[in-house]
C-alpha cells in the first residue's frame, strides 16, 4: 500500500469511528493477511482497520464495525458508507463495502 | 500465548479459545491489538464472558444434591460458540447509493441470537444454526437453537421468551425472511435449594 493510501486508510480509521452508533472498528482484512502485513510493515507502525486498495476503477473501501444494538445494524452501515463518501476528495471513485461484524449490546 | 494450530486458531489471529480464555482472566490486561482488533475474537470474548456468568449461575443454583453441569457439556456450548463466531458469509443489506454494498456477517447473526437467547434469565443457548439461502433477501430463513434452563418459570414459558427475544432482534438488525425460529429445550435444572438442617 502507497503512503497516499495507508494516509487515506488512517484518516477513514477516524471518520468511520466518529460516527455515533460505530461501537468498535475491526480490522477490515482477514486475520491471517493482516498478521503478514504486520510482520511486514514492523511492530512500530500502526497499520489502520479500514482497507484501502486501487481498483480498476478507482478505489476499493472496506470497512468492518461493530454497530452499537440501539439503532438498528443497516441504518448504521448505512451512516458509515455515508460518512466514507463524505470524506473522499471531489471527483474520486470509490466502491464501498461497509460489513457489520457484530452487534454490541 | 500457545501456538494456535489453524483448527483452533479464532478469526485468524492466531490465539485459540484458550489463549482469549487466559486474556479475560487477565482483565484483557496487557492489551493485544490482535485480539481488540479482531471481530471474531471479541465476539468470542463477549460470548465467553455471558456463557462463564451463566453456567456459574447454573452450577450454584444446581449445587444442592446434583452434579452442577457437565464439563462435557460446558465444553460442547464453547465448541459450538467457536464455529458460530467464524464470520462465515456475508449476509446482504440493502442499499440504494451507488457503488455502496452493505452486509452483516453470519457471524454477527449467529452472536445476535445467541445473545438475545442468553439475555433470558436462567438461559443458555447451546447451538444456533441459519438455514436457508441468506444470499437471498426475499428466501424464508429458519433459525434453530438449543437451550438450557433453570426452572424459574414453565419450560414452554421459557422457550416462547427466547423465541421472542430472538425474532425481535433479527428484525430489528437484518433484513432476513424469517420463516421460524424454532427452540429445542436440551436440558433443564432445578430450583431446589438445599434444605437447611433446621428445616428438615
Amino acid at each position: 500500500m502507497t503512503d497516499e493510501l495507508d494516509s487515506l486508510a488512517a484518516q477513514l480509521d477516524a471518520v468511520v469511528r466518529s460516527v455515533p452508533t460505530v461501537a468498535a472498528l475491526y480490522a477490515a482484512e482477514p486475520g491471517l493477511l493482516r498478521s503478514v502485513r504486520e510482520l511486514t510493515a514492523g511492530a512500530d507502525t500502526p497499520l489502520a482497520m479500514v482497507s484501502v486498495r486501487r481498483a480498476q476503477q478507482g478505489l476499493a473501501i472496506v470497512a468492518s464495525v461493530a454497530a452499537s444494538g440501539r439503532q438498528q445494524a443497516p441504518v448504521t452501515a448505512l451512516a458509515v458508507s455515508t460518512a466514507i463518501r463524505s470524506a473522499l476528495a471531489p471527483g474520486v471513485e470509490a466502491e464501498i463495502l461497509v460489513r457489520v461484524s457484530r452487534i454490541e449490546g | 500465548m500457545t501456538e494456535a494450530s489453524a483448527s483452533d486458531d479464532v478469526g485468524g489471529s492466531g490465539f485459540s479459545l484458550d489463549d482469549l480464555s487466559d486474556y479475560l482472566d487477565r482483565g484483557r490486561e496487557p492489551a493485544i491489538a490482535a485480539i481488540d482488533g479482531n471481530a471474531e475474537c471479541q465476539a468470542m470474548l463477549a460470548s465467553l464472558e455471558r456463557v462463564g456468568a451463566l453456567s456459574r449461575d447454573l452450577v450454584v443454583r444446581d449445587a444442592s444434591d446434583k452434579p452442577g453441569i457437565e464439563e462435557s457439556w460446558l465444553q460442547g456450548v464453547l465448541t459450538a460458540i467457536s464455529r458460530e463466531v467464524r464470520a462465515g458469509r456475508d449476509i446482504p443489506l440493502s442499499s440504494s447509493e451507488p457503488n455502496t454494498r452493505l452486509s452483516i456477517t453470519e457471524g454477527a447473526v449467529h452472536e445476535l441470537v445467541r445473545a438475545a437467547g442468553d439475555s433470558v434469565e436462567g438461559v443458555l443457548v447451546g447451538r444456533c444454526t441459519l438455514d436457508g439461502d441468506l444470499d437471498d433477501p426475499d428466501a424464508a430463513v429458519r433459525i434453530a437453537l438449543t437451550i438450557s434452563v433453570v426452572l424459574s418459570a414453565p419450560i414452554v414459558v421459557l422457550a416462547e421468551a427466547v423465541r421472542e427475544r430472538v425474532y425481535s432482534e433479527l428484525l430489528k438488525h437484518t433484513e432476513l425472511t424469517i420463516e421460524s425460529v424454532d427452540v429445542t429445550v436440551t436440558d433443564a435444572h432445578t430450583l431446589e435449594r438445599p434444605v437447611e438442617e433446621d428445616e428438615a
